[in-house]
């Protein structure tokens, strides 16, 4: 059976205001203090009036943006309304009709990870709303009473609906690390997916292609048919996202293989289904159809908001450059390969810029990006620290490769700089450009254009290797090592094939 | 219990019926669902209409449609009483229909007002006992509530 899978994704992030989307009270992630962060708008307590925040705006307009979406210049919030311990007013304020944005789409990275070749995925509608409370349930098995937080009650929540343009599992998590990225970057959320500040959805369902009536699936006549969309809820990984989609349609082929069911069939509806991240299976949940009558109108409390460009104008002076503009910039001007600038990049902004500034500094972008992508990688997760408490600069690690790029310094010595600056700095001596210049004496470490020097060293070492000049003038050239050893002793920051090609010379010379 | 529905602002309890899927339905009373394309081609409200349809009676499953949305138990008495009492709600209401609407550009709001925004500081929010006050039931630190399914 030949099928595509066809998916779209309802991610839901929460805004990085300091107060909440309708009342003061604090955005903050806070579940040991449980019901601290409340008052009687976010208690849904009567008589009590939301007003918006304009930070939550501000913000959902920036991202908007980013997401390519048209803006909409007339929005207005309505209510949602079902019924839910942890929505203490019976509704949600959402938008329904006139989403603030609309039509934008989000390029990810093809599959095969080439530059510029990445897919547009369209972006249906963002829209603002607010986020519901926490639940928890008694596990123990003997039906205890479900205990309700309210902190979370509130949180300014933004809804990005995707296309169903995403035609794989990992497609799907490509997208969602984009968006990760994209809103990070931004700083509109601090995307803990963990703490649930990003949390997504996934509809999934397969497109099966006829078979030619070779009778292996599909419909007979050479057409396609689709399964029935399914939800998968609560998706708050990102191995989860692509791990369940693989599994929901691997699961809707055996179904359709078993049942033939398509999507329009009477009496096939929607099926919402959850994510067992343990048993890394989907399954059924209690029929939603039932409660899925939200009953959506304006809401009276709120009024609407208008939009000019005046106001986008101002927005998009402030913005920073975008993720995938950088990286695009990354490669054309500093020439390196997509995959090293989508590695600088998904480090996040601070990363980027350490790297755009030790290139600048250097003047050689690949050799930058060889050291920030290795030896300060590896740095920055061995110590568990950010790239902004790393303890080499840029103001220092780009004269250490200028020396390098300008040949006063070896890669071999330039590492032993970085790893003398490192331990230095574990001993209490900050590393800094004056820094470098003495380790390079201290250790003998620049290169040496004296080549006065550099034969004195050898004829030195010819001397006293009598044996190892007699094997390579017989032509066993491996001999040189010893004499190579003995040199390099001296002239620490020597290039060693320039040392070993002299060597050579002088024996064949002498 | 009736008094909850009833309780309720006008615009609450016609909120509630307006989109129930049943064919002789008052439906979209209020802004009813466009596609977003139609939307977004004005991108203003021009495009919602304002739908009222001829008026029929409610049924017991209406009512028992309305209440189970709402999570509220209705004996068959009270469905009874809820069906005439909501019924003549919403005759009051389908007066409207009288009105001729024909030139009148369709509105969001009652007040014509955008833009009402509050600067993003936090405020201090109320003690965690003056939150949990009114709860039926609580543990000192959470709101309880009979058990919720897990699969939700
Ligand atoms: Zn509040």
């Amino acid at each position: 059976m030949k099928y595509t899978v066809v998916v779209g994704l309802e991610v839901h992030v929460q805004l990085l205001t300091r107060s909440k989307i309708f009342c003061g009270c604090v955005n903050r992630f806070n579940p040991d203090e449980p019901n601290t962060q409340t008052c009687p708008v976010c208690l849904g307590l009567p008589g009590s009036l939301p007003v918006m925040n304009d930070e939550a705006f501000r913000l959902s307009l920036i991202t908007a943006m980013a997401l390519n979406c048209q803006i909409a210049p007339f929005t207005k919030w309505d209510r949602k309304q079902y019924y839910y311990p942890d929505l203490p007013k019976g509704y949600q304020i959402s938008q329904y009709d006139l989403p603030f944005s609309h039509d934008g789409w989000l390029e990810v990275a093809d599959e095969s990870g080439d530059a510029g070749g990445g897919r547009k995925i369209r972006i249906n509608r963002a829209h603002l709303e607010e986020d519901a409370g926490k639940n928890t349930h008694d596990e123990s098995g003997r039906g205890g009473d479900s205990r309700v937080d309210l902190n979370r009650t509130g949180t300014p929540l933004l809804e990005i609906v995707s296309e169903p343009d995403i035609r794989s599992a990992s497609e799907a998590k490509a997208y969602l690390e984009e968006l990760h990225l994209l809103l990070t970057y931004l700083g509109v959320s601090d995307c803990n997916m963990q703490e649930g500040s990003l949390r997504c959805d996934a509809n999934v369902n397969l497109h099966i292609h006829g078979d030619g009536g070779t009778g292996d699936g599909g419909s007979s006549d050479g057409e396609t048919v689709a399964t029935p969309i399914v939800e998968v809820k609560n998706l708050n990984s990102f191995r989860a996202v692509e791990t369940a989609i693989a599994y929901e349609a691997e699961r809707q082929q055996q179904e359709f293989a078993q049942t033939g069911r398509k999507l329009g069939d009477p009496g096939v509806s929607k099926e919402t289904r959850g994510w067992n991240a343990d048993r890394n299976i989907t399954f059924a949940q209690r029929g939603k159809e039932e409660a899925s009558d939200y009953r959506y109108f304006p809401d009276p409390d709120l009024v609407p908001v208008t939009v000019h460009e005046e106001q986008l104008a101002a927005i998009r002076r402030e913005l920073r450059e975008f993720p995938a503009a950088r990286r695009s910039r990354f490669i054309q001007d500093f020439e390196l390969s997509a995959y090293d600038a989508a590695v600088i990049i998904n480090q996040g902004e601070a990363f980027a810029n350490y790297f755009e500034a030790v290139a600048q500094s250097c003047g050689d972008g690949k050799q930058a990006a060889n050291w920030v992508t290795q030896s300060v990688l590896r740095e920055v997760n061995e110590r568990q620290t950010g790239i902004s408490e790393f303890p080499i600069p840029a103001d220092v690690l780009g004269p250490v490769l200028r020396r390098i790029v300008g040949a006063e310094l070896t890669v071999k010595s330039g590492r032993e700089v970085f790893d003398h600056l490192l331990s230095g700095y574990d001993d209490g001596i900050e590393p800094s450009g004056s820094r470098i210049a003495s380790l390079i004496e201290e250790h003998g470490l620049a290169m040496t254009a004296d080549t006065g020097e550099m034969d004195a060293a050898i004829d030195a070492a010819i001397a006293e290797h009598d044996r190892a000049v007699a094997d390579i003038r017989e032509g066993k050239l491996q001999a040189v090592g010893p004499l190579m050893g003995k040199v390099m002793r001296v002239l620490k920051g020597a290039d060693a094939q320039v040392v070993r090609q002299r060597i050579l010379d002088r024996v064949n010379e002498t | 219990m009736l008094a909850m529905l009833i309780g309720l602002p006008f615009t609450w309890i016609v909120a509630a019926f307006s989109n129930v899927n049943s064919p002789d339905w008052p439906s979209g009373f209020f802004l009813r669902r466009q596609s977003l394309s139609s939307i977004r081609s004005t991108a203003s409200l021009k495009s919602c209409t304002l739908v009222l349809t001829p008026m029929s009676p409610l049924t017991t499953d209406d009512i028992r449609k309305v209440a189970a949305l709402a999570r509220l138990k209705v004996s068959d008495d009270e469905i009874g009483r809820l069906k005439q009492q909501l019924g003549e709600i919403l005759q009051y209401v389908h007066r409207l229909d009288n009105v001729d609407t024909s030139g009148v550009e369709p509105m969001a709001h009652a007040v014509e007002v955008t833009n009402v925004f509050r600067a993003d500081e936090p405020r201090e929010s109320l003690p965690r006992e003056q939150a949990l006050a009114n709860a039926p039931q609580t543990d000192g630190r959470y709101f309880l509530v009979p058990p919720i399914l897990n699969d939700q």
